[in-house]
């Protein structure tokens, strides 16, 4: 199962890539990829962002499965 | 009712251009059902942090996500407010302060309706929209922008 990762702005810098992929056996969630990202990137821990699941942003834990995408946003500074 | 149809892409590589506003004004001479036209300008502002004074604004941004959030945007305006037109552009990649950055350009048949619709529109881009802006400082260093 591949789940496609995407990383904005400073988090990106941290993580020194725009984007990776999250190979696991089975359908997990949002909180276990917040996780495993937050010990392989541990800037991450100090950061504000949130997570969009499928370009929808998540307001709680979600599952997620085969190709679904997890994108991990920093601040919005539009305008 | 949702457009069953991509979101159209608002982004524009660099400054958003003076005659690119001139032009789209003149372009809707045509539609003479308008009487009011409402336009928000976002310039990229040369702020002072640490004694330090922002050259420019790089923007990037979750491109397809930003352009849904800003099509859903436009849409909720159409449904909230009686227009006749509404326009969105933003700039990618780097702006230099002084220069504009947003340009949201609201018409309809009377100014309420365009004052109210382009307010909400700006204040729902800068909330939701997955846009992120790092600020470049003359020494070539930088900070990461946060909407306030």
């Amino acid at each position: 199962m591949t789940i496609k990762i995407k990383f904005f702005g400073v988090l990106a810098g941290i993580a020194s890539t725009n984007e990776t992929s999250f190979e696991i056996p089975t359908e997990t969630n949002s909180d276990a990829i917040k996780e495993h990202f937050e010990s392989i990137f541990t800037g991450f821990k100090n950061q504000q962002y949130q997570l969009a699941l499928n370009q929808q942003l998540l307001n709680a834990n979600s599952k997620v499965g085969d190709g679904d995408e997890i994108a991990f946003l920093p601040p919005f500074a539009g305008g | 009712m949702k457009k069953n149809k991509a979101p159209k892409n608002v982004f524009i590589e660099g400054a958003i251009s003076p005659e690119k506003i001139a032009t789209s004004i003149a372009h809707h001479q045509v539609k003479t059902n308008i009487g009011a036209h409402d336009i928000f300008l976002g310039q990229v502002r040369a702020d002072v942090l640490d004694g330090k004074k922002v050259a420019a604004i790089d923007y990037s941004a979750y491109t397809e996500m930003a352009n849904k959030t800003i099509d859903d945007i436009r849409e909720s305006a159409f449904d909230k407010f009686d227009l006749t037109c509404a326009h969105i552009y933003h700039s990618m990649g780097k702006v230099k302060a002084g220069e504009i950055c947003l340009f949201v350009f609201t018409s309809s048949a009377h100014r309420q309706m365009a004052f109210d619709s382009c307010q909400y529109m700006v204040e729902e881009i800068k909330y939701k929209a997955p846009i992120f802006g790092k600020e470049i400082f003359e020494d070539g260093e930088y900070v990461w922008k946060s909407n306030k």
